[in-house]
């Protein structure tokens, strides 16, 4: 009951989603600083640079990802009758998911690991 | 995560004894016990009526009253369907067309009931229930049950055992479910109060006026009177003294059993209808709409066994005479499975469509526990006691009556499978008893309402009516032995089962006797290992066993006394009715020597519905 | 003893706790013998009136119809009348049994369902038919009452509702059963009153609190669909004005034959 696929997905819908949030107002909170002027800016976006950000950045990603795919599979159980695959739709999004994030996350580690090499 | 915990004043010592002696009363207009279709409806009218006051015991949760494990229909000769012409007294049905000509009436219903019952039912109480039947169903109807419709929208209905029409009106294989979750709303709609898990434990009558009921909140186990100007009794029937039972756990005649410890007496106990179609070994209900629909029911030699039993009607004979079909089948070793007591029943030339369609719960009930896809295999069943048509004697009105002669206790009513009307006689039809449930029950509230509205008074008590209760409970829980409650009971449902079951002889019943004597003796010494107060179901079991004790002694002496054959009792010994000498209905009042008998009259038409002999 | 013998005995561990006796629950292990046909619901009845009368549940009927007997059995709730013990038995023999979850206990498997029962008189889920009746029966399509007879069949045993995370953390939710009663009503043709109950569902704590977990669907012992009652009806919900007037229509001709194809 715990484990069911429903339960897991709303947990990580109502994780990923205050994720989200976060993020939102701390890309707010770097972007609005270029008000103050390119220095200020530069300065802000420096302390978003580091290995930490940039793995935070892929985490970003794949929260993204799966709150829009988990997204589309709700709207489908609301507008369709098809809570007898709801299991199947329930890994077919992660699979889905998965194939994003990786597919998106690849490069971004190899440029981050060449801006560490370099 | 924490689990909040049920915040309850904080019950008192572990042996309970504080709990009980707690002296509360309360008071009521109308207090009915028991929240089946008979009680709910009661209830419903009654609060139509204009009574205030009205509380529903039951001593489970309303909805799970048994009345809801009804599955086949409720009768009533709506003349909405009819045999396809030509195809025969087997053949598809269709509905009527507007304008035909009707196949059915209430006059043929009341034919059908009276011989069904073996001419032992009151005739003037048959026509009543009958006649309203038709008004009862549209109401039902009417407030929202969800029936299985006709092509045109109509109720739609289906043949059914010992009627001479398809006259049962259907939802699928659920219809007392459908039946009892809808007077249940409507019930709440009225703003009837209903106290869930309230276990009566004695009925207070003094100078043959009821005065009120003792009560025992089952959550804290606290022991309260509660006084009325009326009371109805829709309490339910006594499967339960029986091996193989289609009935709940929870169907162990507490009512018919507290009101005839209160001086009430019961009348024709020794009526019991044996269904033919339990399932093996569980004695779980397959509705007769099994053979309704068209099953067969075959022996372990392959015959359809009822042609030479029933040649007309076969398999839709009535159940007491398919039972003792099954039963001699048995008996003279052409049963089925490995003790040889069970029988095939056979529905696969049904068809999946229309099992699936018309039979779901039934074929669900044969998958979960036999194993078998009654779409694939035929289905083990053997009889199982199913009904009780003797009870608490009333007239047609629910008002309960003290003796032969008809003198009522003032203010107290009874309605349902534990009232004995009598409408069922000396065998029940199929669906007849939902029907009596829900035509009864109105009538009881009716009569309880109007006696209210009438002016009637909350009649004194003398001293404290809940004392003996708790005396009772008292005892219970602090007696030793090396008795176990249940073997006494597993014990009773023994012998009631091998000598006072589908066939009896003196013998075999004057050995129930003793066994039923015996088995008090040896209760006296069976302890109650949950002492505590608070939900003591254990206490429940005990009380609940000696009532199945209280009320078997009836049955047997009844049915010794009883030297004839008529309906569901059967007498190997005396095969034959004796219109002479027993046209006539048992009435059993307690004594200290046991169950004193007498006999009332039965109301009979000699015009109309002279007895004749009972063949299908 | 032989292997045979190993196989015969189950393990039957139930939660117990009496909050006139225990500080805590704990889980407490019983032996019985396997017999051919046993239920979990036979087990719990053997070992209470056998070992241990204190041994606490509710149940009556025992074949899956008035609903009493619904607790939490290796995990997930269901009905225990219906199902044989042989089948729940874990590798090492044994069954685990714990009251319906969520709800407050009163002792052992029995649990208080005051919230479950408040919530389905809130709905309302009597019929509230038209007031002039017709001397015979309303007429309903098999087709309009095929659409019912799931929401028909539902038993109130509680196994979703104890099911739902959402009542878990609030129990001011309508909850599945109210819900699947409610839709039985909004979609019955007799109903007058299907605009004033959608309004009523579409509030708070109504049927836009269901965030589809499906464990109702899981727990069901019926095989009902509450989740997509509750979508039917918030998609309902949404148009209902215009639902209410096509009620209107149909009420017209509730006593007029429905005419075959």
């Amino acid at each position: 009951m715990y484990t069911s696929t429903g339960y897991i997905s709303f947990l990580l819908r109502r994780v990923t989603g205050v994720a989200l949030v976060i993020y939102l107002f701390m890309h707010m909170w770097v972007i609005g600083s270029a008000n103050g002027g390119p220095e200020v800016f530069d300065a802000r976006l420096n302390l978003v640079q580091g290995p930490l950000f940039k793995l935070g950045e892929i985490a970003l990603l794949a929260a993204v990802v799966w709150h829009a795919i988990d997204g589309i599979r709700l709207l489908i159980v609301h507008y369709f009758d098809v809570t007898e695959y709801r299991r199947s739709m329930f890994w077919a999004a992660i699979v889905v998911s998965a194939i994003l994030v990786i597919a998106g996350g690849i490069p971004m580690l190899t440029f981050m690991l060449e801006e560490m090499g370099g | 995560m924490p689990r909040p915990r049920l915040s309850l004043p904080r019950a008192p010592s572990p042996t309970g004894r504080d709990a009980m002696q707690s002296a509360e009363s309360s008071t009521h207009d109308v207090v009915i016990v028991g929240a089946g279709l008979a009680g709910t409806w009661a209830a419903m009218v009654a609060a139509k009526e204009g009574v205030d006051d009205i509380v529903v015991l039951s001593k489970i949760h309303a909805l799970r009253s048994h009345s809801s494990a009804a599955q086949g229909g409720v009768a009533a000769a709506l003349n909405n369907v009819r045999p396809v012409p030509d195809t025969g007294p087997r053949g598809p049905l269709e509905q009527i067309p507007p304008g035909d000509e009707p196949i059915d009436s209430w006059e043929l219903h009341m034919f059908d009931t009276i011989k069904g019952s073996d001419w032992l039912g009151d005739q003037d109480a048959i026509e009543i229930m009958v006649k309203e039947a038709i008004d009862v169903i549209y109401e039902y109807e009417h407030l929202g049950c969800v029936f299985s419709r006709t092509p045109d929208g109509r109720i739609a209905q289906r043949r059914f055992g010992g009627h001479s029409a398809p006259r049962a009106n259907y939802a699928a294989d659920w219809t007392g479910h459908v039946l009892l979750h809808t007077v249940h709303e409507q019930a709440q709609r009225q703003g009837v109060k209903f106290l869930n898990e309230w276990y009566c434990l004695d009925l207070i009558v003094e100078d043959n006026v009821c005065r009120g009921v003792v009560a025992m909140e089952v959550l804290t186990g606290r022991i309260r009177t509660l006084r009325a100007k009326a009371v109805i009794f829709g309490t339910g029937g006594y499967g339960r003294a029986w091996k193989i039972t289609s009935n709940a756990y929870a169907n162990t005649g507490d009512g018919v059993a507290i009101a005839y410890d209160a001086g009430v007496p019961l009348m024709d106990m020794e009526f019991v209808q044996f269904h033919p179609t339990g399932l093996y070994r569980h004695g779980i209900l397959m509705s007769e709409a099994c053979r309704g629909e068209g099953g067969y029911l075959v022996n372990s030699e392959g015959e359809r066994f009822m042609e030479r039993y029933a040649p007309d009607k076969m398999e839709l004979a009535p159940r007491d005479l398919v039972s003792r079909s099954e039963q001699t089948e048995i008996d003279e070793g052409r049963g089925i499975e490995e003790d040889g007591q069970g029988i095939y029943l056979d529905l696969r030339h049904l068809g999946a469509e229309k099992i699936l369609e018309r039979l779901p719960q039934v074929r669900e009930l044969a998958i979960d526990f036999v194993g078998v896809d009654p779409i694939d295999d035929m289905v083990p069943i053997q009889p199982t006691a199913h009904y009780s048509m003797g009870g608490i004697p009333t007239d047609a009105d629910g008002q309960v009556i003290a003796d032969a002669d008809g003198t009522p206790v003032v203010g107290f009513y009874a309605a349902g499978e534990c009232a004995c009307v009598s409408v069922h006689g000396a065998n029940r039809l199929g669906t007849n008893s939902l029907l009596e449930a829900s035509v009864f029950g109105r009538r009881a509230g009716h009569a309880a309402a109007a006696f209210v509205k009438g002016g009637a008074k909350l009649q004194p008590v003398s001293g404290d009516p809940a004392e003996s209760s708790r005396k009772r409970v008292r005892s219970l829980l602090e007696r030793q032995g090396d008795e176990n409650v249940e073997r006494v009971a597993q014990d009773l449902k023994a012998t009631m089962t091998a000598n006072c079951g589908i066939y009896r002889d003196a013998d075999k019943l004057r050995q129930a006797k003793a066994d039923v004597a015996e088995l008090e003796r040896r209760f006296a010494n069976a302890p109650v290992m949950d002492k505590g107060s608070r939900f003591n179901t254990d206490l429940l079991a005990a009380l609940e066993t000696e009532h199945l004790l209280s009320f078997s002694e009836v049955i047997v002496e009844g049915a010794l006394a009883r030297a004839e054959s008529r309906g569901a009792h059967a007498r190997t010994d005396y095969p034959g009715r004796d219109d002479e000498s027993w046209l006539k209905h048992t009435v059993a009042h307690k004594t200290a020597e046991g169950p004193r008998l007498s006999y009332k009259d039965v109301n009979i038409d000699w015009e109309k519905y002279p007895p004749q002999e009972r063949k299908y | 003893m032989g292997r045979g013998d190993a196989e015969r005995t189950a393990t039957v561990r139930v939660q117990r706790f009496n909050p006139d006796e225990d500080r805590e629950q704990r889980m407490q292990d019983f032996t019985i013998v396997l017999r051919p046909g046993t239920t979990v619901l036979d087990a719990l009845h053997r070992i209470k009136t056998e070992q241990d009368g204190t041994l606490t549940y509710r149940r009556s009927c025992r074949h899956a119809i008035c609903g009493s007997c619904a607790m939490n059995v290796n995990g997930a709730n269901r009905l225990v009348c219906n199902m044989p013990l042989r089948e729940q038995l874990d590798r090492s023999g044994t069954v685990t049994i714990k009251p319906l979850p969520y709800l407050p206990i009163i002792k052992d498997l029995v649990v208080d369902r005051s919230t479950f029962w408040e919530q389905y008189l809130r709905v309302r889920p009597w019929l509230v038919p038209p007031d002039d009746v017709p001397e015979k029966e309303f007429r309903l399509s098999p087709a309009e009452v095929e659409a019912l007879h799931h929401a028909e069949t539902c038993i109130m045993c509680g196994a979703c509702y104890s099911s739902c995370q959402v009542i878990g953390m609030n129990k001011s939710y309508v909850g599945p059963h109210a819900a699947l009663k409610a839709f039985l009503r909004v979609l019955d043709p007799r109903d007058t009153i299907p605009g004033d109950r959608l309004e009523d569902l579409s509030g708070g704590d109504g049927v836009y609190r269901c965030h589809t977990i499906f464990n109702c669907i899981d727990a069901c012992p019926k095989n009902l669909n509450p989740t997509q009652a509750i979508e039917t009806l918030r998609k309902l919900a949404a148009k209902r004005e215009a639902y209410d007037r096509d009620r209107r229509v149909r009420q017209a001709s509730l006593s007029e034959p429905i005419a075959s194809e």
